[in-house]
């Protein structure tokens, strides 16, 4: 567990508790942290990054009374993360094929690639 | 909406969120389940006259053993499961344990008896009936955890549906239980065992299907 890990924990600790202010610092980091990744994966498609940005942080505020104290919160995130993007892009692989010109398989690939990186990520950066 | 506008509408007025509430929801759900279902057994099937005898018998002992060793690695799985990120541990060797155990004993009893007498080890008087009792049985139950982990964020949906189904149908088992007087290892090893997948399969058929969010 790196800091951003005990970071994070301790702000959405306080946010559960009712701190609104670190909930909000919670909020704004993971959003950064979040707009980061999908920016660097999505280059052909700018425009969709804050849209999933914000679906992401819905996701994870609605179910933010499914974090167990006891676990590690970047797991907890990312399973929320890689729940929500299957279930978004599921939907739109065939648009998004068609909007980048790529197949859908080349897409599933992309995604499933892009949600490795995604652990990657949130873990090298916490 | 901006993201920042998004971030600071979800924070502002946050109200305390209780994380054990859906545990606590998760239990309350069991026990209902369980409830409803010796209900059932009580008015429908009968609890068995020899009940009270039997609770001398060691056999009667590891059959109620099984069944709720079963059910219990069965509902933490499911808890588990309903929880983004969380691990499954060793609930996947708390579920073979008591299927283990039981087969050895069944093993046992089939190889220490006469020849002829190995059907009626197997059969009993109502291996016809057993297993699709034990489903029906486990229905309240089932309906009970599927809503409780609907209250949750299962991300592995069949695995999830499954779970929950196999914990409904350990506990229809041990349900069932007091009605039926079978207390043969082999039988047990067999038709409850029989059973509790019927429920277990449906599970994994309506995981997705019901516990999508």
């Amino acid at each position: 567990m790196g800091l951003g890990e005990v970071r994070l924990r301790g702000l959405l600790l306080g946010g559960l508790a009712g701190d609104s202010s670190a909930y909000h610092t919670f909020l704004k980091e993971l959003s950064g942290h979040l707009r980061a990744f999908l920016r660097k994966r999505l280059v052909n498609l700018p425009e969709e990054v804050e849209d999933l940005v914000q679906e992401l942080l819905l996701a994870v505020h609605n179910q933010r009374h499914t974090y167990d104290p006891g676990q590690p919160i970047t797991a907890w995130i990312y399973t929320i993360a890689c729940y929500k993007l299957i279930d978004l892009l599921r939907l739109s692989v065939a648009e998004t094929a068609r909007l980048i010109g790529m197949s859908q398989s080349a897409v599933k690939v992309g995604v499933h690639r892009g949600l490795t990186a995604l652990a990657a990520k949130i873990r090298s950066e916490s | 909406v901006n993201t920042d506008e998004l971030v600071s509408l979800l924070a502002t007025g946050s109200e305390p969120v209780d994380t054990r509430l859906p545990m606590r929801r998760y239990l309350i759900a069991v026990v209902a389940g369980t409830a409803v279902a010796t209900l059932l057994t009580a008015e429908w099937l009968g609890f068995r006259p020899t009940l009270v005898r039997d609770l001398s018998v060691p056999m009667f002992w590891a059959k109620e053993a099984f069944c709720a060793a079963l059910g219990a690695a069965g509902l933490v799985g499911a808890a588990r499961l309903a929880r983004p990120g969380a691990r499954l541990g060793r609930v996947l060797a708390a579920v073979a344990a008591p299927l283990i155990a039981m087969w050895l004993l069944a093993a046992v009893a089939l190889l220490s008896a006469d020849p002829p007498g190995r059907a009626e080890l197997i059969f009993g008087q109502t291996a016809n009936a057993c297993p699709l009792l034990i489903a029906l049985l486990s229905t309240p139950v089932f309906v009970a955890i599927f809503w409780a982990m609907r209250g949750l964020a299962p991300t592995s949906l069949r695995l999830a549906g499954a779970a929950g189904g196999f914990a409904a149908g350990s506990l229809g088992a041990l349900v069932y239980s007091l009605h039926c007087g079978e207390l043969a290892a082999p039988f047990l090893g067999i038709w409850y065992v029989l059973g509790i997948l019927i429920p277990t399969t449906f599970g994994a058929w309506a995981g997705p299907r019901l516990l999508r969010w």
